[in-house]
């Protein structure tokens, strides 16, 4: 999808913000942080706001929290809030000390494992698996229980032990992902030193997932100290929040109606874990940013009304008018498609080609009401027979689609859901629009997989049984289950084998022949299309530039960025000459573009012309639409060939 | 203009001295998942690319040809086999200093330049990288040499470039800078693993121009590797094809192009998009898939789904036959006594 | 099958290394053990008590410490953990028999009902992205699974046994209850088993839903999903089979691990409402420094989580069609 562009930056775009900026993106992150903060300042200064001592029993038990004593007093004549204030100070340091030593723990051994791999790797891969599913807390209690009197940094210690598997877990499966990319293997062949490989390049690149398993297990270190403190094992002379509760439980606060004395430090610990939590959830949720399929339909924020059906007579089978559309940015609207006009004849292969962020997948998504947020729709029309998809609601919507269009996406691992058979997968398109005989859906099925070429056997099986070529094939089966008038293909060949991808389009050429349907085949492999297509557009910077029958744009290509395309590959047979690219990239889309998007790469262009106002899309020959001055009537044809002796020198 | 591969061939001075890389009977075997199954990725694999020569090497995915590439680059260690480079015996297990010293003379460039490129350096600390490993330029020096890589690569001024992060730059121009830090080390031998197949098309000519022009003024030699039959043709003197791991012809780019001599190279052929003709006419016989590399046949690789396949083809692996000057094909076919053998299945024999 | 044979090998290996862990530990303290319990009891320990716990540490066995461990581990195969000592002379085996079916009906049960509950509303949370309830969902769940276990379930009893006597005070069961299983029992069993039950829930539950939430999210992401929203299918159709078959998945992995750690968690609510169940046998030894209970309880815990993940990973088998093609 054309939204790549931007979501690849995303991953990297908080370390522009150092290695902090990602607790800032995230609100979530951003309030368990201040908590923190605000407790450790607390915790520091508590000399300063109390000046009572937090063991001293001076003062009257069991005073109920007010003014004397804002928390109240304990059954040993404590104040409670300055008590609260001093044990922030040892949770707080056990907490983030556990935390701390339990991290790197589990780092090294994460990242050892994923880096060596091998055997090694397998001995901490099982080591981690055992401290993992061993009960945490009573190994805890029964190794506190033999080190007691150990003291403060004996907890640690014991925490820090049991709670380092997670961590080295998650560690290793992401490091394991990193390992493979291929800057790493471009580090290991210039001949980086291993402790260079993994603390200079794998180790930055896992900051957010080492952060939030510190917050996790400061987490579970605080929790696991109150629960030891609860017990009476370590040192309950000292105050913590775990060892006020300890003392509360011991004189029986509860019983002597004392909710104050328990209240508080659970309190206490619930909202400094909460905070912890906070910070992991939020750090992970920016680390690991998801993608989401699951709106309904793709909204459309044009304003004027348009009629909902008009007289499908005289039209052609699907037309796209002015469309308008692209993503909803926090850095304002991006305009990946604009002012888009494409019509598809009945039983016409159309075929639509352009560089990846032109726009070709977004205006396909668009017109099916597919594009996910943050895509929209900004304006114009796409109506199939008459009907205008962009008015419909969400349920008519689902109705229509697949019965009278239908998709095939790109072919990809993750395309069939996994965890259920092939059968079902194409039952269910199926039953949705209304066949739910078990015989027709049978008979139905075997006839597709026949259709395209699988072994109607294959219907019993699950996804991972599948080569990826036998995927797509189920796919495009799928697609064609409802026989609807228009099928939309989205680079279904791009991923696969040469081979494979020959019979797969062959395939489709032959089907779409006995059925006469209609296809829109967006690819950037052009070679391919001219010899596909029937008519083919060529889409640039969020325009269709050119569009033509297809030997006509591969024989005689009008437009300049067209003719640059048709001389961009390599030929097979032929003379072995040199051949050139186009130099330079397309216009941002997030910006407005004046004039021809085209001109900064042209060869040809005409400066104060080109780059002032936009070319109108004339019809130069029937059926043969291009958007270049040098095309335009109005434009003197002297000029384009004076330019174009200049350019050819 | 002439060829742009065959015209390098006839410059390079040392055309005739010691070949770059000859590689002996190099054999891969990865032991998979944890039932301890074997697949061969790299069967018995014997090849050499001469000085100043570019080398294609054609496959499907999972033929093995990326497997070559870091089996020679010691990204993996080969089970069996020997590789020498410029004469030089290299052993399979490098370590240590060795190693660091072999990586100075073979260097590689990556297909996907999202993610060759460690995107939290900036260019000029990614391309310090190798100069300072390989001793090529200290302190002060290193920004220059930086600066200088990157104008040879097309990205001027240097300076400019050298303090970007790799996600300012669009995909053409990061792999200008993955090909930037392969020069860096000052290599003999490019492994080039499909550099430009995660482009876009409008880019991967100038690609494969600057890697052709850099070949010819640094006098390298190139393995290139690529799935694109006429990108192969479009780079290299010499092709090899990979199935299943084994080399199935090797020759001259425009004999094993224009015309394949191995049924595989035929079909891949066949298979390529051809603008020029349209579709209809031409029916492919290609039935079935790569077969899964832990359960091959016994015979030919390709016999199962060959449309001249033989009963000699199922008796063991066909061995390399001369069918032209530097040209060989691993088919029976080219054997007149097991040719004349009626064909296995008749029905998929191409109807003229 | 391969897949639930390495389970089953990994199932056997931590249950070992428990084990000698156990053997270990007292062996590590400085100083003598059993001398430690002496200066606890302060002379209330009975001779006969004090060879007990000799004999149960192997500590009267004059050979090698190789000798000694195989002694052990015999021991323990046949189901003898020695006497306890706070409960001298019964065998610690006893005390387990009549305290595990209260903590496997109490912690299994209310498990269970915490992760169902936690994924559902997880799901929902998920799903429902961008409504006012799933979003108040993750940081309410966030909160409650940060509290610590213990003082919520000392909460509830201050609120709902002490303030208003809705649910009794501590116990299992009401004294004199007569026959079991009766319908009076199982009232007797049920208001008793409450609060602590409810305890476990609300606390438990906000973990199982961030997680729920977090791998419905993932799939939400994937191109399966995409394409079955293509498909037209219905809503309903979607979330049964598409996203919560797959969600479920990691979900179940996560349960596994997380087991041990709510198990541990719940132990403790044992000890506030005095359940007799392991938890608060676990908190009396500890208290007792009764080491034979405290070690062979935790034994048994660490068995009871770990037979609990391989009925997991048996689980996962049957849902993920991958794992029994060992892929």
């Amino acid at each position: 999808m054309t939204a790549i562009p931007i979501a690849r930056l995303t991953p990297l775009a908080w370390l522009r913000a150092g290695p902090l900026g990602v607790i800032w993106r995230s609100p979530r992150a951003t309030t368990g942080a201040v908590i923190i903060l605000l407790i450790a300042v607390l915790a520091l200064l508590a000399p300063l706001i109390s000046s009572y001592d937090p063991s001293s029993g001076a003062f009257t038990p069991w005073i109920k929290p007010g003014v004397g004593h804002l928390l109240g007093t304990t059954a040993l004549g404590q104040d409670i809030f300055t008590q609260m204030l001093y044990g922030a100070r040892l949770t707080l340091l056990i907490g983030i000390a556990s935390g701390l030593i339990s991290t790197a723990i589990g780092t090294a051994l994460g990242l050892t494992a994923a880096y060596y791999g091998g055997r090694t790797g397998e001995v901490i891969n099982t080591v981690t698996n055992i401290f993992l599913v061993l009960p945490g807390l009573p190994l805890l209690i029964i190794v506190s229980a033999f080190l007691r009197g150990g003291g403060v940094w004996a907890i640690i210690l014991v925490i820090s032990l049991t709670g380092w598997a997670w961590g080295a877990r998650v560690l290793r499966s992401q490091a394991l992902t990193l390992r493979n990319r291929d800057f790493i293997h471009a580090a290991v062949s210039t001949g980086e030193s291993p402790a260079r490989i993994i603390f200079k390049e794998m180790l930055p690149n896992l900051a957010g997932i080492i952060a939030a398993n510190f917050f996790g297990t400061a987490l579970y270190a605080v929790l696991s100290e109150a629960a030891l403190s609860f017990i009476g094992i370590g040192d309950v002379s000292k105050v913590t929040w775990g060892t006020m509760l300890y003392w509360a439980q011991a004189k029986n606060a509860l019983l002597q109606g004392a909710w104050w004395w328990v209240g508080a430090p659970g309190l206490g610990i619930a909202v400094l874990g909460m905070a912890f939590a906070f910070l992991n959830f939020g750090v992970d949720e920016i680390s690991n940013p998801r993608s989401n399929h699951a709106g309904k339909a793709t909204r459309v924020l044009r304003r004027k009304s348009v009629p909902k059906v008009v007289d499908a007579a005289g039209l052609p089978l699907m037309s796209i008018q002015h469309l308008d559309a692209g993503y909803v940015t926090p850095s304002g609207p991006v305009r990946a498609v604009r002012d888009v006009s494409l019509d598809v004849a009945p039983g016409e292969f159309l075929g639509l080609a352009g560089e990846s962020g032109c726009g070709k997948s977004t205006l396909a998504f668009a017109a099916t009401r597919l594009l996910d947020a943050p895509g929209a729709v900004f304006g114009g029309e796409a109506r199939l027979a008459g009907q205008d998809l962009l008015s419909l609601t969400p349920e008519e919507l689902r109705r229509t689609r697949w019965k009278d269009y239908s998709l095939v996406f790109q072919a990809s691992m993750n395309i069939l859901n996994p965890v259920i058979k092939v059968r079902e997968q194409v039952y269910d398109a199926m039953q949705a629009h209304g066949v739910h005989d078990k015989t027709k859906l049978e008979a139905r099925a075997r006839e597709l997989f026949e259709l395209v070429g699988i072994r109607p056997d294959y219907l019993d099986a699950f996804p991972h049984q599948l080569s990826g070529g036998m995927k797509q094939r189920v796919v495009i089966a799928i697609a064609l289950a409802l026989e609807p008038k228009l099928v939309v293909m989205d680079e279904p060949t791009t991923a696969l084998d040469v081979v494979v991808q020959r019979q797969i389009l062959q395939e489709i050429d032959q089907v779409r022949r006995r059925l006469g349907i209609s296809i829109i085949f967006i690819t950037h492999d052009l070679s391919l299309l001219v010899e596909m297509s029937d008519r083919i557009a060529i889409m640039y910077a969020g325009e269709v530039v050119e569009e033509a029958p297809a030997q006509q744009i591969y024989t005689a290509p009008k437009h300049p960025y067209t003719q640059r395309l048709m001389t961009a590959f390599p030929p097979l047979s032929g003379a072995r000459e040199r051949r050139e690219g186009i130099p330079g990239r397309p216009p941002s889309l997030a910006q407005e573009i004046v004039g021809c998007p085209f001109y900064e790469r042209c060869a040809v262009h005409l400066p104060g012309t080109c780059d002032v106002k936009k070319p109108a899309n004339v019809e130069v020959e029937p059926g043969h639409r291009v958007a270049c001055f040098l095309q335009s009537p109005a434009v003197k044809p002297a000029v384009y060939q004076e330019e174009h002796d200049l350019a050819s020198d | 203009m002439t060829s742009p591969a065959t015209d390098a061939t006839a410059r390079s001075p040392q055309a005739t001295s010691l070949p770059a890389l000859e590689l002996g009977g190099l054999t891969k075997v990865f032991v998979v998942g944890r039932g301890g199954k074997k697949v061969t990725a790299v069967n018995n694999v014997s090849l050499h690319i001469g000085r100043g020569e570019v080398l294609a090497l054609v496959g499907e995915s999972g033929s093995g040809k990326s497997t070559i590439a870091r089996l020679i680059a010691h990204l993996h260690e080969p089970s069996s086999g020997s590789m020498k480079l410029s004469g030089q015996v290299v052993p399979n297990n490098l370590r240590g200093a060795a190693l660091t010293k072999f990586r100075k003379h073979v260097q590689m460039i990556f297909q996907d330049p999202y993610g060759s490129l460690n995107g939290l350096n900036t260019i000029g600390y990614i391309l310090s990288r190798p100069l300072v490993i390989h001793g090529i330029a200290r302190g002060k020096d290193i920004p220059a040499q930086v600066n200088t890589l990157l104008e040879r690569v097309g990205l001027a001024p240097g300076a400019t470039w050298a303090a970007k992060k790799p996600h300012e730059l669009s995909g053409g121009q990061r792999q200008r800078v993955v090909i930037a830090r392969a020069l860096a080390a000052r290599p003999e031998l490019i492994l080039a693993d499909e550099p430009t197949s995660a482009l876009d098309v409008s880019i991967r000519l100038d690609i494969m121009n600057l890697l052709l022009d850099l070949k010819d003024q640094e006098g390298l030699s190139m393995l290139f590797i690529t799935h694109d039959l006429a990108g192969a043709r479009y780079m290299a003197d010499r092709v090899s094809v990979m199935y299943t791991g084994y080399i199935v012809e090797i020759g001259p780019s425009d004999q094993v192009i224009d015309a394949p001599q191995h049924p595989y190279t035929q079909l891949l052929r066949s298979a390529a998009p051809k603008p020029d003709e349209a579709m209809r006419p031409e029916r492919v016989e290609a039935r079935g898939e790569v077969p899964d590399l832990s359960n091959l046949p016994p015979g030919c690789p390709f016999e199962p789904r060959c449309p001249q396949a033989r009963a000699a083809c199922r008796e063991g692996l066909p061995r390399m036959y001369d069918v032209g000057p530097g040209h060989q094909a691993r088919c029976i076919l080219h054997d007149p006594a097991l040719a004349q053998q009626p064909l296995l299945h008749p029905e998929r024999a191409p109807t003229v | 099958m391969n897949y639930l044979l390495r389970k089953f090998g990994l199932l056997l290996f931590t249950l070992w290394i428990a084990a000698t862990l156990n053997f270990i530990l007292p062996r590590l303290v400085p100083g003598d053990p059993v001398g430690a319990m002496m200066a606890k009891y302060q002379g209330q320990l009975t001779p006969a008590a004090a060879d007990a716990l000799r004999v149960a540490y192997g500590l009267n066995d004059q050979g090698s410490m190789s000798h000694q461990y195989f002694i052990y581990l015999g021991k323990l195969l046949r189901g003898d953990f020695g006497l306890s000592i706070s409960q001298f002379p019964t065998p610690v085996i006893d005390v387990i028999a009549l305290a595990a079916p209260w903590t496997i009906g109490l912690i299994g049960v209310t498990t269970i009902i915490s992760f169902l509950l936690g994924s559902g509303l997880g799901l929902y949370s998920a799903w429902k992205r961008g409504s006012p309830l799933a979003d108040w969902m993750p940081p309410v769940a966030l909160f409650l699974n940060s509290m610590p276990y213990f003082w919520f379930a000392l909460l509830l009893l201050y609120l709902f046994a002490l303030k208003s006597s809705v649910f009794p005070l501590s116990g299992n069961l009401d004294p004199f209850i007569g026959e079991a299983w009766t319908a009076k029992w199982w009232s007797s069993m049920l208001r008793h088993a409450a609060l602590p039950a409810l305890t476990i829930i609300v606390t438990a539950a906000g973990g199982w839903l961030i997680t729920m939430r977090n791998n419905v999210m993932g799939v939400m992401g994937e191109d399966y999903l995409a394409f079955a929203r293509a498909k037209g299918l219905s809503e309903g159709r979607i979330v049964n089979r598409y996203v919560l078959k797959n969600a479920l998945l990691p979900s179940l992995t996560s349960f596994g691990m997380a087991l041990g750690f709510v198990v541990g968690g719940s132990i403790l609510v044992e000890t506030v409402f005095s359940y007799p169940g392991l938890g608060f046998y676990l908190y009396s030894a500890v208290a007792a420094v009764d080491y034979p209970l405290m070690q062979a309880i935790f034994l048994i815990i660490a068995a009871a989580v770990l037979i609990a993940n391989f009925i997991v990973d048996m689980l996962y088998a049957v849902l993920d069609p991958r794992v029994r093609d060992g892929k």
